[in-house]
């Protein structure tokens, strides 16, 4: 591996600078400090119950919780999901409800990915890597996996694609 | 390592002071580390070249002012000021102290020379460029520690290729044998952890918490501007 180019490069250092300054801020960044904040590992799939009691409905996930990244719901379902944690973010009334809503959003297209090879968004291309890298970042193993799984998919078909 | 986001700006300095003798050089280190080539930058743009080397000007500034436990001190309970601009102007007032040491100057000179703030345009862009590329030096050089001491280096390598350079995944995969999804996800966890550190940095400085999206763009635009 040859050495990259010093920070003290001006060129370096002002693309660092870029980089760090602050995109306007997405709703996966609430999702990643609400995250960051939280103490108890379990946060994820407290999360995800919560959304699948109100709004779920016959469509939640079912099992161990633990066992959700191997699980495959049908495509139905998670269209299911997607939707209705559509409208349960846009119904949020407060961030944690919102954040908890994205998840559950992020999680069927991740699941559609890597169970279906079906890419279950209109989000641009670029939104949708961030989206599932971002997640997969911060919720934790073994969950973490799936999101993993989903941005190989999205890599091996843009590699496919030749882009 | 310093908290991400210090409750205050000054939070850390002021801790560390707090601690005694026993984290002054740490402190003496950390600040010498940050800000010694921001200093040297202003040194050699403005009228304290005339008095001599750059290095030894600001190595002398700042080992006589860090020597006394109420400098840093009265940066803090000063509030408003970034550290830079305390230091900057701090140089330039031991610039006259220097001068006057050396030429003995008349009690008129010396009132004329009082004068405490730093002024110069160009040397204070000078300075501010340089203090862009060492926040820029701390914020990477901290998180390639981090990496390295966790035996993750490969996944900065990537980083700096894919972010800096705009080198894909999949290409950078044959180099490093990191699968692209993981790079993926760990050059993201890289990013965030970076824009924490320049805000860390810049808050540690004394930078407002509501002006620090605009100082880093301030920064950039200054570095932009002034490359070949």
């Amino acid at each position: 591996m040859n050495e990259p180019a010093s920070v003290d490069d001006l060129r370096v250092a002002s693309k660092i600078l870029a980089l760090a300054a602050a995109p306007a801020l997405r709703p996966v960044d609430f999702l990643v400090a609400e995250s960051q904040l939280a103490r108890d590992p379990r946060w994820f799939t407290r999360a995800f119950e919560e959304v699948a009691a109100t709004e779920l409905g016959d469509a939640a996930p079912e099992g161990d919780p633990t066992e959700w990244h191997e699980r495959a719901p049908a495509p139905a379902a998670l269209d299911a999901w997607r939707a209705r944690a559509k409208f349960a973010f846009e119904a949020a009334g407060d961030v944690h409800a919102r954040n908890a809503a994205l998840l559950v959003y992020a999680w069927s297209i991740a699941a559609s990915l890597v169970h279906h090879g079906r890419l279950a968004s209109t989000q641009p291309r670029e939104d949708l890597d961030q989206l599932l890298a971002e997640i997969a970042t911060v919720i934790p193993e073994p969950h973490a996996s799936l999101p993993r799984r989903a941005l190989h998919v999205v890599v091996e078909d843009e590699h496919r694609r030749g882009r | 390592m310093p908290e991400l986001f210090p409750s205050t700006p000054r939070t850390w300095i002021s801790e560390q002071l707090a601690l005694g003798e026993s984290a002054s050089g740490e402190l003496q280190r950390r600040v010498m580390e940050l800000y010694y080539r921001p200093l040297c930058a202003y040194a050699q743009a403005s009228s304290l070249r005339e008095l001599g080397d750059a290095n030894e000007i600001v190595s002398g500034f700042l080992s006589s002012r860090l020597s006394r436990p109420d400098y840093l001190k009265a940066w803090c309970e000063n509030g408003g000021t970034p550290l830079r601009r305390w230091l900057m102007n701090g140089l330039h007032l031991y610039g006259h102290e220097l001068r006057r040491a050396r030429r003995n100057h008349s009690a008129r000179e010396t009132a004329l020379a009082a004068a405490n703030t730093a002024t110069d345009p160009a040397a204070v862009a000078a300075m501010d460029r340089a203090w862009a590329v060492s926040v820029v030096r701390e914020a990477c050089a901290e998180i390639e520690q981090e990496l390295a001491a966790s035996g993750q280096e490969r996944d900065w390598y990537v980083f700096r290729r894919h972010f800096v350079d705009g080198r894909p995944y999949r290409d950078l995969f044959t180099e490093t044998g990191i699968e692209p999804a993981r790079a993926a996800v760990r050059s993201h966890a890289i990013l965030v952890k970076l824009r924490s550190r320049i805000r860390a940095i810049l808050a540690r400085d004394g930078t407002p918490p509501d002006e620090i999206e605009h100082e880093i763009a301030r920064l950039q635009r200054l570095i932009e501007e002034s490359k070949p």
